[in-house]
């Protein structure tokens, strides 16, 4: 477990469009009027068993390059000219202002794909890597360090939607699935355990003490 | 997970009274199981887990016996952009979980994050739970291919919002469903596990699922 500390530096984004894998065109901070981004891991009160997926609005100057239907959009953080992605969206619908020459679109991440048959039984951790193949995506390490007890899936939760089975797993290990902002499914407990944290300083700068950081 | 501190870096902060600890969890599965495991010297955690089972009851209670669940909603909190889902973080002298990030694009990294006390509901959760529809069973065919059926002549359905008689009457526009009904093969008996077109639309059909009167069938829709 490390320390990260807040950020008070000027912050841009950008949105980049892709067909496919292939990258079609780049909406910079410039062009960009409104950008949210909500990912939640637990919807409700206090509760595991969940699949949330994210959600990406945007409203931006309509771009010189053509958008594709459902084209895979990442957005992206610039802090100091590095680039963190803050989650990979599939658009859902666009709606164009010609009197403002704008482009509103509403995205939501891989999660949403989990809304199909989910088609397998087995081993937990087979009918997960079996659902992210059905997403798309890669599983992230916090799954395969985590779904280790082999619970059977019986092959009547096979007809549920993928979705309803990872809330199946993801309650029988205390936690739920999201789509990680690399596109991958991650798995997150409730419980945090106790609280360790690095010492920093008033502007959230390590401490160290012959250059090893104190922890406390 | 990372763990990562936030202090006093935010707008605002709520913070609700920490749970009790846990000291019993219930497993409930979807045919009304109960798999129990703990006392009832602190607080109870109910799980629905569809494909719970006693082990797993033990388990959950091993990882959650004497958790303590601490809700908080920090407004314009200045995160760092490496912060996931699932991290811990430590803010306003709170430390829990980050159970939500909302990303507004400011010039300046804020974010709404929170983990939830009860009374916080996501409504604009972007899907919704299946909707029960109500259609007559009898215009329903498998369409050939595994898992695969269509809808043939769907006529007289009706939307039905829960399991009551109620629901089954009250009427469904069709503004759902459109000329497409009438497309697809129809070439064998329906009755099958899988998911059913109609026009654009998709339902799962459960053939588990009550049939609540002798000419109807409970679908289930997919957004």
């Amino acid at each position: 477990m490390s320390l990260y500390s807040a950020s008070d530096k000027a912050s841009t984004y950008k949105l980049k469009f892709y067909n496919g894998s292939t990258l079609v065109g780049t909406i910079d901070s410039g062009s960009i009027i409104e950008l949210e981004i909500q990912r939640n891991l637990i919807s409700q009160s206090p509760t595991v068993g969940q699949a949330n997926a994210g959600e990406l609005d945007a409203t931006f100057m309509l771009p010189s390059f053509a958008i594709p239907r459902m084209a895979k959009v990442n957005a992206i953080l610039v802090l100091d000219s590095v680039e963190y992605s803050m989650g990979w969206f599939y658009i859902d619908t666009r709606t164009k202002d010609q009197l403002n020459n704008t482009l509103s679109i509403v995205c939501f991440d891989a999660m949403l794909m989990g809304e199909q048959a989910c088609g397998t039984s087995g081993t937990d951790i087979t009918v997960v890597n079996a659902i992210a193949s059905l997403l798309g995506v890669q599983v992230a390490s916090s799954i395969t360090s985590t779904i280790i007890n082999s619970y059977a899936v019986p092959s009547s939760q096979a007809p549920n939607s993928a979705r309803e089975v990872l809330k199946a797993i993801g309650a029988a290990y205390g936690g739920s699935f999201f789509i990680t902002r690399d596109n991958k499914l991650g798995f997150a407990g409730l419980s945090v355990g106790t609280e360790t944290y690095y010492l920093v300083d008033e502007y959230g700068d390590p401490i160290t003490f012959g250059g090893d950081r104190i922890l406390v | 997970m990372s763990n990562f501190y936030i202090g006093d870096k935010c707008a605002n902060i709520d913070i609700s009274e920490p749970w009790q600890a846990v000291s019993k969890v219930v497993v409930k599965t979807e045919d009304g199981t109960e798999y129990t495991a703990g006392s009832n010297t602190g607080r109870t955690l109910e799980i629905e887990c569809a494909i719970g089972t006693q082990t797993i009851a033990n388990n959950l209670l091993t990882l959650f016996n004497g958790f303590v669940y601490k809700a908080y909603d920090a407004t314009d909190a200045l995160i760092n952009p490496n912060m996931e889902l699932g991290d811990a973080v430590s803010v306003g002298g709170v430390y829990s979980i980050v159970g939500g990030i909302h990303i507004k694009g400011d010039m300046i990294l804020a974010a709404d994050i929170s983990a939830p006390s009860s009374g916080d509901i996501d409504h604009e959760y972007p899907y919704e739970a299946y909707k029960r529809v109500v259609v007559a069973a009898k215009n329903i065919r498998h369409g050939g291919g595994a898992g695969t059926m269509h809808g043939s002549g769907i006529t007289g359905h009706s939307l039905s919002t829960d399991e009551t008689t109620e629901g089954i009457n009250q009427s469904l526009a069709d503004a759902d469903f459109s000329a497409d009904v009438f497309a697809g093969a129809a070439t064998a008996a329906y009755g099958k596990f899988g998911v059913l077109y109609i026009g654009v639309r998709k339902f799962y059909v459960d053939d588990a699922s009550v049939a609540v009167s002798n000419n109807y069938k409970v679908l289930y829709a997919l957004p």
